[in-house]
């Protein structure tokens, strides 16, 4: 004879439910360990699987290469020109730095970390990284890549692994401009769509393909790559415009980040 | 059929399918989005409904889930479990086939994510496919 499973359910559902509300008043995740060697193990598996699939990338893309020959091409000398630039602005800003007292540096100590998993499911983007409480990394550090593109922010921290919360979750907000102009405004992440740019008046410049950088008017140091406008919708009814963002393309290669610590 | 569940073979169908789902699909294809865990629990419901070691190995499930994803504690365990209340609730009135509701539950999928994500849809769709015959050639046990 076969028991009828609704008993067992219910009492399962109301441990569930009990569980749930005290794990609204007490820390019970923090409970929760994993053990350092699986960690490591599973950051050197993820980064080895993904340098096997920007091999392949770059196979699919052989196709491509005259026309990025002569995109880098023109890249570089632009690049060249903005560099001689820089130059004489470098001189400029340390002359006035050095008049000024003010610090060269921020300060702030950084943390290398391995990512070894995504969670990029419906209710919400994050991934986790190895480097935890024992590491010094605490809520609200900013991580970042090495090309200095903004992954997202560290949102629960265990002792051996964090969380960090993607720039396109709901809950992540940061205050960004366009580079190379004065449009500014609050990018916040949107799930499968990326990202949206709101409080962009109408008469704001901006078109599709500007990249978005941070102002530091917030928690997160300035200049630090956001994303790239996907697509801007004017609506002559509305005050402002619909700017969807594409977070930078860097990130599709996720494996090693940095940890910019608030402390130093 | 509560006897003839392999609860061994059961967790290593898991653990494979989790390893996919968080480290060779995103590493490798670029998949980001961690369905296929999510589909292995409703996939267990479909496939022998609501039975006690589908509800203790579903609950263990989604509470390492919880614990690995860092989820508020209890909150995937109540969505498992009051998914399992659901369908029993509907395969008490109605006889729901697997695949009938595999189908069901990946155009459900198609239509909330657009059909621009048409490839999560397809994945969902080929996890239940993959995790049925998984079940019926590893975990169940046989008579004859």
């Amino acid at each position: 004879m076969i028991k009828s499973p609704l008993k067992p359910l219910v009492v399962l559902l109301l441990a569930a439910f009990i569980i749930f509300i005290l794990g609204n008043y007490m820390p019970l995740g923090k409970l929760w360990t994993i053990p350092g060697f699986a960690v490591d193990s599973l950051s050197y598996l993820f980064g080895r699987f993904n340098s096997f699939h920007k091999f392949a990338d770059q196979i699919r893309q052989w196709r491509s290469l005259s026309i990025q020959n002569e995109q880098l091409l023109k890249e570089n000398s632009d690049l060249l020109a903005g560099l001689s630039k820089l130059d004489i602005l470098e001189k400029e800003n340390d002359f006035l730095r050095k008049t000024l007292d003010i610090k060269q540096q921020t300060g702030k100590g950084i943390v290398y970390a391995q990512v070894f998993n995504f969670n990029f499911g419906p209710g919400g983007y994050n991934l986790l990284i190895n480097k935890g409480a024992i590491d010094g990394v605490v809520k609200d550090d900013v991580v970042i890549t090495e090309e200095k593109v903004l992954v997202g922010v560290i949102d629960e921290i265990s002792e051996n692994f964090s969380r960090v919360l993607f720039l396109s979750d709901p809950k992540f907000k940061i205050t960004a401009k366009v580079m190379g102009g004065i449009t500014a405004g609050i990018a916040k992440g949107a799930l499968t769509e990326g990202m949206y740019f709101d409080l962009i008046a109408k008469e704001d410049e901006i078109k599709e393909g500007d990249i978005l950088i941070s102002t530091g008017n917030d928690m997160f140091p300035s200049a630090l790559i956001v994303g790239t406008v996907a697509h801007v919708e004017i609506n002559e009814s509305q005050t402002f415009k619909k700017v969807r963002i594409d977070p930078a393309p860097a990130i599709k290669y996720l494996n090693g980040v940095i940890i910019i610590k608030r402390n130093p | 059929m509560t006897n003839n569940i392999k609860i061994l073979n059961l967790a290593l169908i898991f653990i494979a399918i989790f390893l996919i789902d968080g480290l060779i699909l995103p590493s490798i294809f670029g998949f980001r989005e961690s369905i296929m865990v999510l589909v292995f629990l409703v996939a267990m419901i479909l496939n022998w409904g609501v039975i006690i070691p589908v509800l203790g190995v579903g609950s263990i499930i989604s509470l390492f889930l919880e614990f690995f994803w860092k989820m508020p504690p209890g909150s995937l365990v109540l969505m498992f479990l009051i998914a399992a209340l659901i369908f029993f609730f509907i395969s008490s009135f109605f006889s729901v086939k697997r695949i009938v509701g595999a189908s069901i539950l990946s155009l459900c999928l198609l239509s909330i994510l657009g059909y621009n994500n048409f490839i999560i849809a397809l994945e969902a769709f080929a996890t239940f496919g993959v995790c049925f015959t998984l079940f019926d050639r590893v975990v169940e046990v046989r008579n004859s």
